[in-house]
């Protein structure tokens, strides 16, 4: 039976819990001869990409990407941390800090396929559509 | 002029003052594959099913909806032209349900399925939305069908009667009169108080232009309202589109108003929904059908209904159209819709092509509930009519090679050749209740077995006008519903007189 992408970051997770990092090396190395084996190593980088997704759930941890206009005062940003804990129930938030001229003003942040879009230019396109509404 | 430009600067002003700037949050998701209408998003974590999903491309929005919630994937069928949309461009979730504009003002007018205005007229003025797939209506809040609809139409109204709140399939090749009963049935109902919806999926768009004009003629479109996905829209359109124009029936439903809506054809919605479902790679079942069409079509189709008094006492009939390949009623989707139906009216090519039309195959059309809906008077001679009907069938194909006749058995085929030419009827020419009645009267009375049998047709059509001019029995016979002594003696007195006026009756 094939195993789901989900099921083999499952049980990667599961091998190297509690392991030493010299433990935890060999037994990864053994996985990917399995995965060899399997005929299933064109899905390495989605399961890397599954075990992060899981590592972060795991921990309550999430990544955020933020971008902003101008570097944001570190209020807004603590306040925006504190609304993306309660938002997703995490306790660890790692922001990721980018500028971007583009958006005028404000800012959006970006985490799991969710936009908090609060920038200028948003704002300003809304408002054109509103005008000629 | 400066008090306009102030005026103007001050109306900027306001808008400007009225804009409440504020942090929006959407789930967002990218297009991993686009082929044939059917896309493939990854995220979209919080996408709900049937949900308008919005392809932001280089050249605009454009809609979708969501239909395969998977683990990590939305598939979604675009709802327009996809040729624009590109692999990694941004999807964003708009949490609304797939909805139709419904309203007055969509009566008299031709939409596509997403409710936009087809014919020129200008855009529509609708403020209320209607989801497009809804549970049907439940068993409380149901009544039995007592109400009929007159189609119009001599064979159906009196062997296979349609209720209000039936569903009734018309099934037949193609090529044989099923839209056309359909278009009648809508030119007959001007002041029964019912509004009209027909849905078109998948038709020629000149077909559909001629219907137009033909409903427009017959002063139709003034309570019709018309459903269009052509032959050249996406399939995703196409599946939409019944349960589109049913959304906006129930408009009227809840307003406890009488709507007939037909489906034309219910073959081509399946084959569009098979080529949505083989896109979306869901595994082909019977005919490469997959698995739920029959929950496809039932679900549509149970949306019909007669609703009770405290729930408005309106209600949905459903005139669902199927187009067979060479008389095959034991296809995969005509079996699925006769099962789903109250009833099914057989179009016969053999009829048709012998000049019997409308081409209803007596035998194998029933109606399972509209009986307990015909008008009473109707209902007196139907019966006996049908029983009339069956034994010339009987008596015709046991006697194709006899000579030698007993006189019982002659009269019985001469009434049934009579009784067949009355069911001969022009297309466009839908004849009232009350005219019904007397001809059928006269019919199985023996009124009419010394007319020659092809003289018939012009001896039905001099009755009417004669009556018309001649007697009050039509009247009556609306008013009261029902046959009793006085209108028979009528209905006896008025074709007699005529009658007299002919000069080629039998002696």
């Amino acid at each position: 039976m094939k195993a789901s992408v989900r099921q083999y970051a499952r049980s990667v997770m599961e091998l190297v819990a509690d392991k030493s990092e010299a433990e935890a090396k060999a037994l990864i190395a053994k996985f990917v001869v399995f995965l060899h084996g399997r005929q299933d190593l064109n899905k390495v980088e989605a399961i890397t990409e599954e075990l992060g997704r899981l590592y972060e759930i795991e921990n309550e941890e999430i990544k955020a990407e933020l971008i902003s206009a101008r570097p944001l005062q570190e209020a807004a940003k603590k306040q925006l941390v504190a609304y993306l804990q309660k938002r997703a129930g995490v306790d660890t938030v790692n922001l990721q800090e980018s500028l971007n001229p583009d958006l005028l003003g404000g800012f959006i942040l970006r985490y799991n396929g969710l936009v908090i879009d609060g920038s200028l230019k948003n704002n300003l396109l809304k408002f054109k559509k509103q005008l000629s509404n | 002029m400066s008090s306009t430009k102030d005026f103007i600067v001050e109306q900027i002003k306001r808008q400007i003052a009225d804009f409440k700037a504020e942090v929006e949050e959407s789930s967002v998701g990218r297009v991993l594959k686009i082929s044939d209408g059917i896309a493939l998003v990854s995220g979209l974590t919080e996408a709900m099913m049937s949900e308008i999903l919005l392809f932001k491309s280089a050249h605009g929005e454009v809609a979708g909806v969501a239909l395969n919630l998977e683990e990590n994937l939305v598939g979604a069928i675009i709802l327009g032209e996809f040729a624009n949309i590109k692999e990694g461009d941004e999807v964003v979730c708009t949490k609304r349900i797939l909805s139709v504009p419904v309203g007055e003002a969509l009566v008299g007018r031709v939409v596509n399925p997403l409710g936009e205005a087809m014919d020129g007229k200008g855009a529509l003025n609708t403020t209320e939305f209607y989801p497009v797939e809804k549970i049907a209506p439940g068993v409380i809040t149901r009544a039995s069908v007592n109400q009929p609809v007159q189609t119009g139409i001599k064979a159906i109204d009196a062997m296979v009667p349609i209720g209000r709140g039936q569903r009734e399939l018309i099934i037949g090749d193609r090529q044989i009169g099923k839209t056309a009963i359909a278009i009648d049935a809508i030119m007959n109902q001007k002041g029964q108080n019912m509004k009209c919806v027909y849905v078109a999926i998948g038709q020629k768009e000149s077909k559909v232009a001629e219907i137009v004009r033909k409903l427009e003629l017959a002063g139709a479109m003034e309570y019709t309202t018309i459903v269009l996905a052509g032959a050249s829209s996406p399939a995703s359109l196409l599946y939409i589109a019944p349960y589109a124009g049913c959304a906006m029936a129930e408009y009227f439903l809840d307003k406890g108003e009488d709507v007939l809506i037909i489906y034309d054809d219910l073959s081509k919605h399946a084959v569009s929904y098979r080529e949505i479902s083989l896109l979306l790679r869901r595994p082909p079942g019977r005919e490469a059908f997959p698995g739920d069409v029959f929950y496809l079509h039932s679900r549509l189709l149970e949306r019909a209904c007669k609703l009770n008094a405290e729930n408005g006492g309106g209600s949905i009939t459903a005139l669902p159209i199927i187009e067979t390949q060479a008389g095959d009623i034991s296809a995969y989707i005509p079996t699925n819709v006769i099962s789903i139906t109250d009833g099914q009216i057989f179009l016969e090519p053999d009829m048709f092509y012998k000049g019997n039309r409308p081409a209803v195959n007596a035998g194998l059309s029933v109606s399972r509930v509209g009986s307990s809906a015909q008008i009473k008077a109707m209902k007196k001679v139907a019966g006996k009519m049908r029983l009339e009907a069956a034994q010339f069938r009987e008596l015709a194909a046991f006697t194709q090679f006899g000579s030698d006749l007993d006189e019982e058995t002659a009269r019985k085929l001469e009434r049934g050749k009579r009784l067949y030419e009355v069911f001969k009827q022009d297309q466009y020419q839908p004849l009232s209740v009350d005219k019904q009645v007397v001809i059928y009267y006269s019919l199985i009375n023996g009124l009419v077995d010394n007319i020659p049998v092809e003289k018939v047709r012009e001896f039905e059509a001099g009755l009417y006008k004669y009556m018309d001019l001649n007697s009050d029995v039509s009247k009556l016979i609306i008013e009261k519903k029902e046959l009793d002594a006085e209108i028979e003696e009528k209905i006896k007195t008025v074709v007699n007189n005529f009658k007299e006026t002919l000069d080629y009756l039998i002696s």
